[in-house]
């Protein structure tokens, strides 16, 4: 008997694990993962998943998950390793430098480069002491969320992630169609360190309630009144269907307006930001194309960059999604990811242009960022100013960036880039070296000797610039227990003139990668061809106002700098007389093309008669 | 007086030659010419610009006065005139608004062909000049 029910539990183990296994592959033929693998728009009637995985229902009162809703068909952890969302990850790949995360904050005349990345300029968030979760919250509203955004394990413990919650990846930031996602709802959310509502906010699905900002730090969310005080949302019931599901309309391709929330541009000239009919938007948009046209990814999410030379997972497939691998094609053009033309991209000739040129120069030096003047303009982005969100700018807010500054990329040429001096209060180290003080601290610190309420840039007088700063920087020193702190703004660094306590006096001798101008290149706008520099001849650069070489950027920060203009010319390491030289070859070039014709002639006269003088000899020959 | 020019030309023509063919040389490494090196280059194509004509036109007056001249020196010369020639006239539609990239790639490949073929032209020519050996 004991035999037989051995021999039978035995086949119900044996069966059990078949079935498993059958079922194992049944699950792994149809996956985790959906495609329509159509062209067509394929219309999501979904359910919606809560943070705790549960089914939303208008009775809920937890907002969506992305993750647990979308990655319910989309392979969200692939995507998670996406250029968009690593942005806070310091092992991810860093590629070629871009705009830092700028610390902004007018109070304390402060615009701190910041970055995850393994890039030449711009301090790491852990150098100012700033933590992943002030990094998200003060940055959250500009990253679709993912990253650090989402500890996991004690780091989710940690702080005030228990009480926020995690920024999820939002794939609606981007997927959604155009005026169903509100970057400002979010926002408000992400200001008010809701962060897990909002997603939900931001699709106005319901309203939500409650302000984490409010609870003080290291209250327990399972304590009943710090429960009460947590964000609830009160579903819209018209927004589901019959049948529970919930209509999300969405996109397989982002439109241009979702990369716009995070990546317009505005220009500032005289008389403040210019106005938009002013201009002429860039080419390859007012042709009809979208930015992801060009910015492509995969399921990976790992965006083609534009830039030669980019690492990515799939090399041959991005080759001609740059400049010159679009219109010029690469040189594998047997294969047709190869070839040049996509899109109808035509092919430009660069008629009579040295093709030293394309050694020395991007594509973007000459057809990129705004048209070059005598001086670099400031310009505003929606990463460093918040462009999109409602405000009345004038732009002169900090941070002040400037462009096109002219200067040679990581390729070794010259590439239009954006730059900035950093702005920031730090100590020096024994070394020589600065170390950035966490700005929040620094606002805590220096209330009461800057006394700024808002605008330390409008409120702070010249005369009374010393004064305040010295005394800041004494408050600092109070706090920090050194004696070494300083403010740097404008490439000059500040520190209390021990002589004279209201007194500052000028340090110097520092490493430029600390207080020097950082840059990064710049690819948009594109003008068009007629725009480009050099449409108007050899001397439109070659000559000593070219502005390629001689035009100039001054250091500018919250405070003025010494004024003192740099030329493109010095960035670029170009020897003065040698370039001189140059501009005077090229001026009488017009009038050398004469010389060159008339020798041409002259050498080919003299062949055709010594031709004939050969012949009237041979001819001689035969008639002796 | 004709004889001191053909001789001051000769010189000055060589002269011109060795520099442009130095300042060439990197070329022969896939670089192309840049900086203090194209200046040298260019500049010195100005001279030859001016020089190989004023050559090549003493040169015809003296082989129409039935001058004797060795035949190396005779080949050298009129190698000289051919691929100048060519060396200035591919220069020349570079300097244009006609040839796209890849046909200015072309036309700066032939540039350097012409020239090398200049400088074996002038070595030629050199050598026919010199006084043969007593025999």
């Amino acid at each position: 008997m004991k035999f037989l029910l051995t021999r039978r539990s035995l086949a119900l183990r044996l069966l059990m694990l078949l079935s498993s296994i059958v079922g194992r592959c049944v699950l792994a033929a149809d996956g985790p993962i959906a495609r329509s693998d159509s062209d067509a728009k394929y219309l999501h009637h979904i359910d919606l998943y809560d943070v705790d995985n549960r089914k939303i229902t208008a009775e809920s009162t937890r907002p969506y998950s992305p993750r647990n809703t979308c990655g319910r068909c989309h392979d969200y952890e692939t995507i998670s390793h996406g250029w968009h969302f690593n942005a806070f990850d310091s092992t991810a790949y860093s590629g070629r430098d871009g705009e830092p995360w700028i610390w902004t904050d007018a109070r304390t005349a402060t615009q701190l480069p910041l970055t995850y990345r393994d890039w030449t300029h711009s301090f790491h968030p852990d150098q100012a002491g700033l933590s992943a979760w002030a990094m998200t919250q003060k940055f959250g509203a500009r990253i679709p969320g993912g990253g650090l955004g989402e500890p996991e394990g004690e780091a989710a413990e940690t702080g005030r992630w228990n009480l926020t919650g995690a920024m999820e990846i939002d794939c609606l930031a981007c997927h959604a169609v155009d005026g169903v996602y509100d970057m400002n709802a979010r926002r408000e959310q992400i200001e008010k360190q809701n962060f897990s509502f909002a997603p939900t906010a931001a699709l106005r699905l319901g309203q939500v309630s409650g302000d984490v900002s409010r609870i003080k730090d290291g209250s327990d969310p399972t304590d009943d009144a710090v429960k009460k005080k947590l964000p609830t949302i009160t579903y819209d019931a018209r927004k589901f269907s019959i049948d529970g599901t919930m209509f999300i309309d969405l996109v397989r391709q982002p439109t241009s307006n979702a990369c716009y929330q995070c990546h317009s541009q505005r220009t500032v000239g005289a008389d403040g930001i210019d106005q938009r009919w002013m201009h002429d938007e860039d080419v390859h948009l007012r042709a009809g194309m979208d930015c992801v046209d060009c910015h492509r990814n995969g399921i990976d999410h790992d965006i083609v960059r534009g830039f030669e030379g980019q690492t990515h997972a799939d090399v041959t497939a991005i080759e001609t999604l740059s400049c010159t691998g679009c219109h010029l094609g690469t040189d594998g053009d047997a294969v047709v990811s190869s070839l040049s033309g996509r899109l109808g991209s035509p092919k430009p000739l660069h008629e009579g242009l040295p093709p030293v040129h394309f050694e020395k120069l991007s594509c973007t030096a000459c057809h990129s960022g705004p048209v070059p003047r005598e001086e670099a303009i400031r310009m505003m982005t929606s990463l460093a100013h918040g462009l999109g969100e409602k405000g009345h700018r004038t732009g002169s807010e900090l941070p002040a960036m400037l462009a096109n500054v002219f200067k040679p990329g990581a390729d070794g040429r010259v590439h239009p880039h954006k730059a900035m001096w950093p702005a920031y209060w730090a100590t020096m180290q024994e070394d020589g070296s600065l170390q950035p003080i966490d700005p929040e601290s620094v606002y805590q610190w220096t209330r009461k000797s800057l006394r700024v309420r808002k605008d330390f840039v409008e409120e702070v007088k010249a005369d009374e610039f010393a004064a305040k700063v010295s005394a800041a920087l004494a408050a600092i020193e109070k706090e920090t227990s050194s004696t070494s702190a300083v403010y740097v703004s404008s490439g000059k660094v500040y520190a209390i003139d021990r002589e004279n306590e209201d007194s500052l006096r000028e340090l110097d001798s520092f490493d430029p990668a600390d207080v020097g101008m950082i840059a990064w290149p710049m690819a948009h706008n594109v003008r068009p061809a007629g725009w480009s520099l050099g449409v108007k001849g050899c001397t439109e650069c070659h000559a000593d106002d070219g502005l390629i070489f001689a035009s100039t950027v001054t250091p500018i920060g919250p405070v003025d700098g010494d004024g003192e203009k740099i030329t493109m010319a010095s960035l670029q390491g170009v020897d003065h007389f040698e370039r001189m030289a140059w501009n005077q070859m090229f001026s009488g070039r017009a009038t050398f093309k004469y010389f060159i014709g008339g020798s041409i002639a002259l050498l080919g006269g003299v062949l055709i008669v010594g031709l004939g003088l050969l012949g009237y000899r041979l001819q001689r020959n035969v008639n002796a | 007086m004709m004889k001191f020019i053909d001789r001051f030309l000769t010189l000055a023509l060589v002269v011109v030659v060795i520099v442009l063919t130095v300042t060439a040389m990197p070329s022969l490494a896939g670089e192309p010419l840049h900086g203090r090196i194209l200046m040298a280059h260019m500049a010195a194509s100005g001279a030859m610009v001016f020089l190989l004509p004023a050559y090549a036109i003493i040169g015809l007056i003296r082989m129409s006065q039935n001058a004797a001249s060795s035949t190396l020196r005779t080949i050298g010369f009129w190698g000289l005139v051919a691929t100048g020639l060519l060396t200035i006239a591919t220069v020349f539609a570079c300097m244009l608004p006609i040839a796209s990239t890849d046909q200015m790639h072309s036309l700066i490949l032939l540039h350097g062909l012409a020239g090398y073929a200049t400088a074996v032209a002038a070595i030629v020519m050199i050598v026919g000049m010199l006084p043969k050996k007593a025999t």
